[in-house]
């Protein structure tokens, strides 16, 4: 029993001390999903769009928007840029998520949008030029194939949190 | 009267003794939410379990029948069949010692030491009925014995009986760090063809949890079981024949009372928990240590193939 107990001791002192590699919203595992088998409700309900134009990454990834809504988010999904204008023209948007291919088109948009609101890429098999330039756009990202799904939600609580805090100073 | 005086003292030592095993509590069963479709998680769980106080059927605690102690290992996987529905299936293992007078031993494995065996399977069914503020996911349950295991004796590996329950579970946040969920449920025994009990139970349970810091969650919690039906402990006038055999048929109530912490990463979560028996009628005082390991799988996105481009106009 004494040795069955130092190996749990220790395999939880390991886990709980092993280097983080999430560590943009890594803590929002902790805040956001239910202490048993991984249902994530979001700490920072938002309003998002999702730009997914015919072929981008965000619209090759099927349970984007419903995994949103599943987690307490506002998601709505526009595909061509028509609606996007539309959208954030709501005044009501607090976060973009497009692929990079659109990046710059969606950063010019939000800059003049009545919410402002902030921009999270979403890379697919992402090389490190890719990273550079989403790390140009946020600190926060959403990186596929591998990413899970409650990762990527709390990169999301995390760029909400920050947009919560730039916007109370 | 020194016969008498013995059989009395063993249905008040065993009619206690076996719900120990019976009842092995698991910490909380809450869950509001239900596994998302394609994610699953098999874990394992340890509690070790003392009990030195025989409750009573009026709740006062007696020292001088023996203690039991217990090893259980709960194997669990838990799978999301679609993004509401998720299925669990549990196995049960554990081994029992008592140790005390040799004139309260009261079945073959009261030996003083440790006996093990596989117990009880659970299949459970669980749907995600409401998601918002507040979450709800009912589920259906079947738990039964996978072995012929003993059933008397203060080292009793349980009730051999086989149980349906219905039951939901609901939850939210409190806060952006803190959350609650709550559990009911009514287990529907089966009946004993030569007796008259009706051992049906109901059960319950409330969490509250608090995210500390960057890696852990710290939960308290309380569950409880009331039973209306079944024998009870203390002096016996009839049902004098299940006197060997009286563990499976035990009126057992009781409240439990903990907290522990959980350190949750993106594939592996890792708990400890701690709880103890505050109240009880025909129970035993538990003090128990859980710990729990949970491997995830699953949980990535779907990645559909990029569509054929549109033909372009002439």
């Amino acid at each position: 029993m004494r040795t069955t107990g130092s190996l749990l001791l220790t395999v939880l002192l390991a886990t709980a001390w092993a280097v983080d590699l999430t560590a943009c919203g890594d803590k929002f595992l902790r805040i956001g999903r239910s202490v048993r088998y991984g249902r994530y409700a979001a700490a920072y309900p938002a309003s998002i769009v999702v730009y997914g134009p015919r072929n981008s990454v965000p619209a090759r990834v099927a349970d984007l928007a419903a995994t949103l809504k599943r987690a307490g988010h506002r998601a709505v999904v526009v595909t061509n840029a028509a609606a996007l204008a539309a959208a954030l023209a709501s005044g009501s948007v607090d976060l973009v998520l497009t692929g990079l291919a659109q990046a710059e088109d969606v950063v010019a948009r939000a800059k003049t949008a009545p919410s402002r609101p902030d921009i999270v890429p979403v890379i697919f098999e992402g090389s490190a030029a890719d990273e550079q330039a989403a790390e140009a756009i946020s600190t926060c990202r959403i990186a596929l194939p591998g990413q899970h799904r409650n990762d990527a939600l709390s990169e999301i609580d995390h760029k909400m949190e920050l947009r919560s805090a730039a916007r109370a100073r | 009267m020194r016969a008498h005086a013995t059989v009395l003292r063993g249905w008040v030592a065993a009619a206690l003794t076996g719900l120990v095993v019976a009842n092995h509590p698991a910490p909380a069963q809450a869950q509001a939410w239900v596994t998302p479709r394609g994610e699953g998680a098999v874990s394992v769980m340890t509690q070790g379990i003392r009990s030195t106080d025989h409750i009573s059927r009026t709740g006062q605690a007696n020292p001088n029948l023996g203690r039991e102690s217990l090893a259980v290992v709960n194997a669990e996987v838990v799978y999301g069949a679609t993004d509401r529905l998720s299925v669990e299936v549990s196995l049960a293992w554990l081994a029992t010692k008592w140790v005390g007078r040799i004139q309260d031993r009261h079945g073959p494995l009261d030996t003083g030491a440790f006996h093990g065996s596989f117990q009880d399977i659970r299949i459970a069914a669980r749907y995600q009925l409401v998601e918002g503020p507040v979450n709800v996911a009912p589920f259906i349950a079947y738990g039964g014995p996978v072995t012929d295991y003993e059933t008397r004796g203060h080292s009793a590996f349980g009730r051999h009986m086989e149980e349906f329950t219905l039951g939901a579970g609901v939850g939210g946040r409190l806060g952006r760090r803190t959350y609650w969920q709550s559990n009911g449920s009514y287990a529907f025994a089966n009946d004993i063809d030569t007796e008259d009990f009706n051992l049906d139970h109901l059960n319950g349970d409330i969490e509250l949890g608090i995210a500390v810091g960057q890696r852990w969650t710290v939960r308290g919690f309380g569950s409880g079981q009331w039973m209306w039906d079944g024998l009870k402990v203390g002096p016996i006038t009839d049902h004098l024949h299940l006197l060997s055999n009286h563990d499976r048929f035990t009126q057992s109530s009781f409240l439990n009372v903990g907290g522990g912490v959980y350190s949750l990463n993106p594939r592996m979560d890792v708990g400890v928990t701690a709880f103890a028996t505050t109240s009880a009628r025909n129970f035993h005082a538990l003090k128990a240590v859980v710990t729990s390991l949970t491997w995830k799988f699953g949980g990535g996105f779907q990645i559909v193939p990029p569509l054929p481009e549109a033909p372009r106009n002439r």
